[in-house]
């Protein structure tokens, strides 16, 4: 057995060199060269280590005693892949129980979970193993502690496609979103999921779009879902009609959610200056929660001047009182609606409004991208303008 | 003289607190921690609003403390250090190339040192390592292939043995097109952006090798418009700078979804800092100012070459002054170098990385015209870098014309993974023949560097401001 090093005072950490058992190995000194640079000034444990790691494998020796060194080298650094590499030739060689190295892996994947190394020979170790049940608990266990990491990502979704095993999957999707819906690596994985399982069909896209609303409506200025929302509209493929229709029902149901963030903040608007206030109190900036009853403002689309009178109240709502994401949401549907109408004259209104969005993003709601949105801005005008004068 | 409009800057904007995160009634881990970071980046900012009267002075890029660190971080690291000994051509690099952005050059005596470390890094078999003795890796070879491009003396790129630098690309090049670190290692998009990199920046031929290499990185584009590490993962600022400037580099970069990938950088840089985020709905970090403000150079070519919207206001489409201010404010530590966020402590890797994304904020350059934009004092500009490979731009056109000069090179044994059904295993390939399923415009160009990607390296070539030559969450390590 290796002697662990343990800052602890009670267990000794004898040096390779001290060791009888390693007498008979010529330790060699790494060759930095007369004049070297970037030179880390190694403890004299870290240096005997290595120096005798670099003997090993001169020699090529494939042992158990070799295997302990490779152990202590990773403990002084986990990210020294030579020593991983030289540690799995070993393990092959000697055929070694890979129980234990499944256990050994473990405890450095949790001492290193940010680190390229420990996965990468885990996913070695269980390939060889041919047994992936014990993965997803592994990187359940890492989420604990940080439900974004994105090498535990990796693993799970590299375990999910070897092996297999897809079930319960969505559920832990909505179980990480329950307990923080602005992990955007649990929406992410979600969409994973459905194209590996499903694929995205019309009627997943359905019931995904009610699932990601349900999320927007409990907390709209959350960018995760919404992203979520474009990517499923743009990539579902299948019945055009079907698809086409989610758009329509998305589109409705953002003009809805504009429309309750609009009267609930000019119904304030006559109790302050317009500034939110300063100690970020949730109550004068609140976004609606929308309930059953509010959900439908309108009764399908709004009529283009039910959309303009709305839009045009936008400016005077303080920075801060309405999501960002909202209106980009909104500016999302009113593109895909112009990219779908042919007709110039129908053009116009839907136009108008998109651009004002883009203005008001750009001067007052999301002004850090303002460049971008006078871009967006530039874009629509130049293929919905020439369109429509081309007709 | 030395007074400016304090207004101006985006720290002192007088609706400041408007962009302030909120838990909407939900806290949640990432809101919490989103308050935490914005609390204290609020008080650096407040600091700077308080300050009347406000003097560029106040706002200085400590150049002398940084090249100190730096100076001091290429000949001696301590103990702690350790944990990087496997990667010890990367901090030769971060420190170098620091270090020519600061405009600081090298004396021989110091260019030989490094000329000769790195020499040693080299394996026989092809590619650099870690550390003297350790096998051949992707990244390290990336790291130490830029170091001696930024040394630039043919002393420094004679080091680079071109035949068994494409003999390892070769070996690690899987059946997909994507590459693997190193033998027996991990595959993921950094390794195909520092083959592709490293092969482009030697004048490697890149066919066959390299033919179904586009379409793999492809694949790594999310729903979300960023890159991932691996098909499937979520899209990340270092995964998306590594793909995209690897199509770049392959000419392919219409094969993304440009629009989609322009929206997700661009909703990156955050609201109330300036900085810019790794991935949607995490925190600020001054190293992503490069890997996500690179992206802009690099995109600004596409969608000017579509139409010229892009283009009026001679500026990338990000907010270049408010990142230069989040860098200048947040991210100096006050005994030299630079950090991820308040309250971190210096490493060489930030340093390296917030300065280059310095650079890209403050030099705007594409075809015939440059534009410089430094915020705050004057002597804060740094020299400009290169959006693909990020070394200086002038080290770059020294290493092309060097490398032009030497005969060809062709990996001596071609043979991607046994299951590549279109390459024939063991074949030595003469010269390109397009055989593969990239695309036709990709194929077409039989010259190692085609038309497109040499307009884009051109164009940054010619608003290049003479800099003296040779003034002299990473790839690395896992994201964050
Ligand atoms: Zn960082």
């Amino acid at each position: 057995m290796a002697e662990k090093i343990d800052d602890s005072q009670d267990e000794v950490w004898m040096r390779y060199k001290d060791r009888k058992e390693w007498s008979d190995v010529v330790p060699i000194k790494q060759n930095d060269g007369p004049t070297p640079v970037v030179k880390i000034a190694y403890s004299a444990d870290f240096e005997d280590v290595y120096d005798y790691f670099r003997a090993v494998v001169a020699a090529g020796e494939l042992s158990m005693r070799a295997l302990t060194l490779t152990e202590d080298a990773i403990q002084m650094n986990a990210a020294n892949y030579t020593v991983w590499q030289y540690r799995r030739r070993i393990l092959e060689h000697l055929k070694c129980d890979l129980q234990d190295e499944l256990l050994f892996c473990r405890e450095m994947i949790e001492a290193n979970p940010k680190n390229y190394q420990v996965w990468h020979h885990r996913r070695v170790i269980v390939g060889w193993l041919g047994d992936g049940s014990k993965e997803l608990q592994l990187t359940k266990i890492i989420f604990a502690q940080d439900a974004k990491n994105y090498h535990a990502w990796e693993h799970r979704q590299w375990a999910l496609r070897t092996f297999g095993c897809y079930e319960g999957e969505l559920q832990f999707t909505a179980d990480l979103l329950r307990e923080d819906a602005r992990n955007n690596s649990a929406w992410n994985h979600r969409y994973f999921v459905l194209t590996r399982t499903s694929g995205l069909t019309p009627e997943v896209l359905q019931s995904e779009l009610v699932f990601t609303q349900e999320a927007i409506e409990k907390l709209v200025d959350n960018e995760s879902p919404w992203a979520y929302i474009k990517g499923l509209l743009m990539d579902t493929s299948g019945d055009e009609e079907e698809i086409e229709k989610s758009w329509c029902t998305t589109t409705a149901w953002c003009w809805n959610l504009l429309a309750k963030a609009v009267s609930k903040n000019t119904m304030s608007s006559n109790s302050n200056d317009g500034s939110p206030d300063d100690n970020g109190s949730d109550d004068v900036c609140n976004f609606p929660y929308i309930n059953e009853s509010s959900r439908n403002a309108f009764n399908g689309l709004p009529t283009d001047t039910e959309c303009s009178n709305l839009i045009d109240k936008v400016p005077s709502i303080a920075k801060g009182c309405i999501s960002p994401h909202l209106l980009i949401g909104l500016l999302d549907c009113i593109v895909h609606q112009l990219e779908k109408t042919e007709d110039p004259a129908r053009k116009e209104t839907p136009l108008k409004i998109a651009l004002q969005v883009c203005d008001t993003l750009a001067k007052q709601h999301d002004c850090i991208r303002v460049r971008y949105w006078n871009y967006v801005r530039r874009q629509l005008q130049h293929e919905h303008r020439s369109s429509s004068a081309s007709a | 003289m030395d007074h400016f409009d304090q207004s101006s800057l985006w720290c002192c904007r007088e609706d400041f607190s408007a962009d302030k995160s909120q838990h909407h009634g939900v806290p949640t881990v990432t809101s919490k921690e989103q308050m935490k970071v914005e609390e204290s980046i609020s008080a650096y900012y407040q600091f700077i609003y308080n300050k009347k009267p406000f003097k560029t002075e106040d706002l200085k890029l400590e150049r002398s403390r940084h090249v100190a660190y730096l100076r001091h971080g290429l000949k001696n690291l301590s103990k702690s250090f350790e944990f990087l000994d496997a990667s010890r051509p990367w901090l030769v690099y971060w420190c170098l190339h620091a270090l020519h952005l600061l405009e600081e050059s090298l004396d021989l005596d110091e260019q030989q040192s490094v000329i000769d470390f790195l020499a040693r890094c080299q394996c026989s078999d092809g590619g650099f390592g870690g550390g003297p003795g350790q096998l051949a890796h992707l990244a390290p070879t990336f790291a130490a292939v830029n170091a001696l491009v930024t040394i630039g003396t043919p002393a420094a790129f004679a080091v680079i043995n071109r035949q068994s630098l494409a003999d390892f690309l070769a070996r690690m090049v899987t059946a997909e097109g994507s590459f693997r670190m190193h033998e027996g290692g991990e595959v993921d998009i950094r390794g195909t952006y520092c083959a592709v990199s490293v092969a482009r920046l030697c004048r490697l031929a890149i066919h066959p090798l390299m033919s179904r290499t586009a379409s793999w990185i492809v694949h790594c584009q999310t729903y979300e418009g960023g890159f991932s590490g691996s098909p499937g993962l979520e899209a990340h600022g270092g995964y998306t700078f590594c793909g995209l400037a690897a199509l770049a580099l392959l000419d392919c970069q219409h094969l993304a979804d440009n629009n989609r990938l322009l929206r997700w950088v661009a909703s990156r840089q955050m609201r109330l800092s300036g900085g810019f985020q790794g991935r949607t709905n995490k925190l600020v970090d001054g190293c992503y100012s490069f890997w996500q403000g690179a992206l802009f150079p690099l995109l600004h070519h596409t969608l000017t070459s579509r139409d010229n919207h892009a283009d009026t206001d001679s500026c990338w489409l990000f907010h270049c002054e408010a990142l230069q201010n989040y860098l200048l404010v947040c991210c100096q530590h006050p005994s030299g170098g630079l950090i991820d966020k308040p309250g971190k402590s210096p490493d060489f890797y930030h340093t390296c990385y917030t300065l280059s994304g310095l650079s890209i904020a403050q030099h705007f350059c594409y075809g015939n015209t440059s534009k410089l934009s430094v915020v705050g004092h004057d002597a804060n500009e740094v020299a400009m870098t290169h959006p693909l490979y990020n070394v200086g731009m002038s080290a770059v056109h020294a290493a092309k014309s060097y490398f032009m000069q030497q005969p060809d090179v062709q990996p001596s044994v071609f043979s991607a993974s046994p299951s590549s059904a279109t390459h024939n295993a063991n074949q030595v390939p003469s010269r390109v023949n397009g055989t593969n399923n990239c695309n036709d415009r990709m194929d077409a160009s039989a010259d190692a560097v085609t038309e497109a990607s040499q307009r884009l390296h051109i164009s940054f070539a010619q608003a290049a401001p003479s800099v003296t030559p040779n003034s002299g969450c990473s790839l690395r390590q896992g994201p964050d």
